[in-house]
Formats: C-alpha cells, sequence, structure tokens
C-alpha cells in the first residue's frame, strides 16, 4: 500500500505545481495554436498546389495535439531537474520510499499534465472549424494517454541524468524537433525518400 | 542498545581525495552531539553517509542498529533531516510539505493531524500552515524543515548547519527549540557545525579536521584541555596584590595592558575564596573561561574562519560528486 501511496503523493504534489503555475498553463496551450495559425496559413498556401484531398487545418490538428502532448509531457518532467537544483530532491531521496514508486509518480504526473492539456485542444477542435468524428474520440484518447505516457518516461530518463534546467532544455530541443518534423505532423511524409 | 549511532571506521574518498578519514565514535541516545569543524572537514559528508544518501567507501556505520548499507529503508524510517541548503517545496503551502513528508513516511492520515499542529506549533508557525513557502523567510523556512523533519518522531534527528546564514536571533530561537526536543523527547540529536558557540550547548562534542576526528569529549572537558580559566584584576595597590597572589597562592602573575592575570584551574570556585582571604584591594576583577576557539587553535594550530559563500559551493561540489558514484 505504501508503493502505490507513494506514487499517488509525488503524482499529486506534480498537479499542485502545475495548478499553481498559470503562465505554465497558458502558454502551453497559446504554442500549439499559434503553430496551427502559422503554419497552417503558410504551408497551406504552398502546399495547396499539391493534391491534398483534405483541408490543411483538418490535417494538421491531431497532429498539433500529438505535438502538444509531447511538448508538454517533456516538458513537465522538468520538475525533476528543479527538485535537484532546489533541493527538494534530498527529501525525497532520505524518504524510505521505494525508488520506482518514485519514478511512477513523477511519469504519471508529467502524463496527467500532458494529457489534460491535449484534452482540451480536444475540446477545442470544433471552435476551430476541424470535425472529429465520436467514435474516434476514445481511441484518440487512448493514444494520447500512451503517447503521455512513454514521453514522459523519456523525459525522466532525460532529466534524471541531467544537473541543470539550462542544459535540459537543450537536450529538448535536440530530441523533440526532429521527432516532430519527421513525424508527418506538418507535411506528407510521402514525399520523404525511403 | 544504549548507543543510538555506532560508527566504526568509516572512510569515504572522492576521486581519490579522502574527505572523511577513517573515523569511529558513538552516539548516545538523548544525546545532543556535535561535529565541529572548519568547511570542508568532512563533516557533510558524514552525514551524507549516515543518512544514507552516500555510501562508504569503507567502514560500518549503524543507526538505531540498523546498517546504513544493508538496512537503507530502516535507518531512513529512524531519521530525520535539516539540511544545510533548504529542501522545501517553495511552490506548496507549509502544510502542504508536511504533508508530503508525512505520506511519504507512511505516516497514519489520524495521526496526521495531530502531529502536524504539535510540530507547527512547536516552531511557532501554526498560523502560517496555509502561506506558501516562497512568502516565508530564511528563518521561517529552517523551522519549517525542523518541523518537517519531526513529523514522523525520528529517533535521531541531523541537523547539518542548522543556522547557517541565519540572523543571532533567529539562530537563538532555533537553539531553543533544539534544546526543547531534547528536554521534551529525550530525542538524539546530531549536529553540525562550524560555530564555537554553538558548539558548547552541545552534550558532547567530536572535532574533526581534515576528516579526521583529532578530539571527542563534552565541551568542558575540552576546555579543562586547553588550560584554566583565565583572571584579570586592576588595582591600586599592585604590588601588594601581586605579591599575595604569589605568594599565598603560588600563581605565576603575568601582567598585561596594566591588568595582572593569572590562569587558575577552576574560576567559579576560586573567586569567592579569593575575594574572603585577599587582603589588597581590588577594582575589577574579570573570569574569563577558555572558548571553543580556544581548544581549536590548540588541536590543528589554526583558528575556525567563518566562510558561508564558499560552504554552499563545497556543498554543491559534493552533491555533484555523489552523482557520479
Amino acid at each position: 500500500m505504501q508503493f502505490i501511496q507513494t506514487i499517488y503523493t509525488i503524482w499529486q504534489r506534480e498537479i499542485i505545481r502545475y495548478w499553481r503555475d498559470k503562465t505554465r498553463i497558458v502558454s502551453t496551450l497559446f504554442m500549439p495554436l499559434m503553430f496551427l495559425v502559422i503554419f497552417g496559413a503558410g504551408l497551406s498556401k504552398t502546399l495547396a498546389t499539391g493534391n491534398f484531398g483534405v483541408d490543411f487545418t483538418q490535417f494538421m490538428y491531431p497532429g498539433i495535439i500529438a505535438m502538444s502532448v509531447m511538448s508538454v509531457a517533456f516538458f513537465s518532467t522538468i520538475s525533476t531537474v528543479w527538485d535537484r537544483e532546489f533541493g527538494f530532491l534530498k527529501e525525497i531521496l532520505v524518504a524510505p520510499v521505494s525508488r520506482v514508486a518514485v519514478a511512477f509518480g513523477k511519469t504519471l504526473g508529467a502524463t496527467t499534465i500532458a494529457s489534460i492539456q491535449a484534452l482540451i485542444l480536444l475540446i477545442l477542435a470544433p471552435l476551430i472549424g476541424v470535425a472529429i468524428h465520436v467514435a474516434v474520440i476514445p481511441q484518440l484518447v487512448i493514444f494520447m494517454l500512451l503517447l503521455a505516457f512513454a514521453i514522459s518516461g523519456m523525459g525522466l530518463l532525460i532529466s534524471s541524468l541531467m544537473k541543470t534546467t539550462e542544459s535540459f532544455g537543450l537536450v529538448m530541443q535536440v530530441l523533440i524537433f526532429p521527432m516532430f518534423f519527421i513525424s508527418g505532423a506538418f507535411f506528407p511524409l510521402t514525399a520523404v525518400p525511403s | 542498545m544504549n548507543n543510538i549511532i555506532e560508527v566504526k571506521n568509516l572512510a569515504r574518498q572522492f576521486n581519490g581525495l579522502t574527505a572523511v578519514d577513517h573515523i569511529s565514535f558513538e552516539v548516545k541516545k538523548g544525546e545532543i552531539f556535535g561535529f565541529l569543524g572548519p568547511n570542508g572537514a568532512g563533516k557533510s559528508t558524514t552525514i551524507n553517509m549516515l543518512s544514507t544518501l552516500l555510501i562508504p567507501t569503507e567502514g560500518d556505520a549503524a543507526i538505531n542498529s540498523f546498517d546504513v548499507l544493508t538496512r537503507r529503508d530502516d535507518v531512513r524510517k529512524s531519521i530525520g533531516l535539516v539540511f544545510q541548503d533548504p529542501s522545501l517545496d517553495d511552490r506548496l503551502t507549509a502544510e502542504e510539505n508536511l504533508r508530503f513528508h508525512a505520506k511519504l513516511y507512511g505516516v497514519p492520515k489520524e495521526e496526521y493531524k495531530k502531529r502536524m499542529e504539535e510540530v507547527l506549533r512547536l516552531v511557532d508557525l501554526w498560523d502560517r500552515k496555509e502561506n506558501i513557502i516562497k512568502t516565508f523567510s530564511g528563518g521561517m523556512k529552517r523551522r519549517l524543515e525542523i518541523a518537517r523533519g519531526l513529523i514522523h518522531y525520528p529517533q535521531v534527528l541531523f541537523l547539518d548547519e542548522p543556522t547557517l546564514g541565519l540572523d543571532p536571533q533567529t539562530r537563538a530561537h532555533l537553539w531553543e527549540y533544539i534544546l526543547r526536543l531534547k528536554k521534551e523527547r529525550a530525542m538524539t540529536i546530531f549536529m553540525t557545525t562550524h560555530y564555537m558557540n554553538e558548539a558548547e550547548n552541545c552534550d558532547r562534542i567530536a572535532v574533526i579536521d581534515h576528516g579526521k576526528i583529532v578530539a571527542l569529549d563534552t565541551p568542558a572537558n575540552l576546555k579543562k584541555q586547553v588550560g584554566g580559566d583565565i583572571i584579570s584584576m586592576t588595582s591600586n595597590q599592585k604590588a601588594e596584590l601581586k605579591n599575595e597572589l604569589e605568594k599565598r597562592y603560588k600563581k605565576e602573575v603575568k601582567e598585561k595592558d596594566g591588568f595582572l592575570q593569572v590562569e587558575v584551574e577552576d574560576g567559579e570556585k576560586f573567586l569567592p575564596r579569593l575575594f574572603n582571604e585577599l587582603t589588597a584591594k581590588i577594582d575589577s576583577i574579570e573570569l574569563r573561561k577558555p572558548t571553543l576557539d580556544d581548544v581549536f587553535l590548540s588541536l590543528t594550530g589554526r583558528a575556525i574562519r567563518e566562510e558561508e559563500a564558499s560552504d554552499k559551493e563545497h556543498m554543491r561540489q559534493h552533491m555533484r560528486m555523489r552523482r557520479r558514484t
């Protein structure tokens, strides 16, 4: 039971911290929408010549959600680096609890935060004019959760090796951007050499 | 089971540099045990090893009769820690910080409420429990950390430089709490410090220098090693006074800045005797006890200097080294 309680306690702290930081909530929501507007406007013009078949926003929106999940999940694991820099990690490390539970709590915290963000974007979809069939929503949610969990796990692995938030930020850019661009979220991957 | 901490031949090296050099000591239940030494002497390293944060290169240590290598979780449950650097989550409230800690240490829910109030009242932070830590002063943070270290009712409380960077008033307050803890809870307290006047509050002190314990005794005994108490007097009958002191008490009298100085073994007992028997008149008299500064000086040939900025530097270095291992 202590195992579950540890996971819950660590998770709860991540959520409280997220909730208190309103700037972070707003800016992480703003980023994907900004991408959508800028890329959407720019790329839809240039790609309009190709035979696309669908509306560009419609094509890009799922990718934007996935991208947002990835960056938020990854970024949320920065809390471990913060904890190290501000000494709180020691408080966790001297506690008589399982290290596995601590890692799970941290990963689930980032997963939850990223999923909330994704859900908000999903709810915004009809307002932006993206049509989503009701039947695919459960599937979407499952994939969002899986993606969030996977990226959070990777983020935690990296943040546990980093000593400063600066280096974490850099490594995050290096890892995240290639994944964005080769994911096919911004343009169809048919043009990529195989 | 009289000793709550037992350390045998404990040593730790960092990349070939010896931080702690085969030290051995015991701490009895219910005593305040002080580790006194300059920065970089190995105090924090020792605490880190005793609190399972750092693996010793050599030697054994047991807390509450649990080995720090094989029974880590039992050791962790037995101890409360207040680190040298702050370790609170400053985005949480005081109460949330305590709750986080209590949950990790498995304090039952029903118990938690009672204990939370108890420890917060002990450190006078009860009315600030809903406040975010960011708004707290350095002294309040320290007090809260002590409260946090106590909420799981540890057997031993480790305080690593608990008063570092605090103003004298807060420092005095903090000491009140520490002494109250000892009195009311019979708690064992293991602390490190490089402030001499603080070390005087300890029951026993280990003087540590370059990773070695150079002396271990009560503050009073340590001071006795250095020499006796010094009595300085002025008088307008200086010659008679000097004569009398030399003849009757067989003391060596030194003259310094117009004062007559004698060294005696037990100043408090000597003074009344002196007043009763002396015929020469004294204008003023002063009794000075040797301080732990004198002790450290005589043991190592150096004075302890306070270098607060480099202290943190040092800690960071240790942290980095620890991570590499």
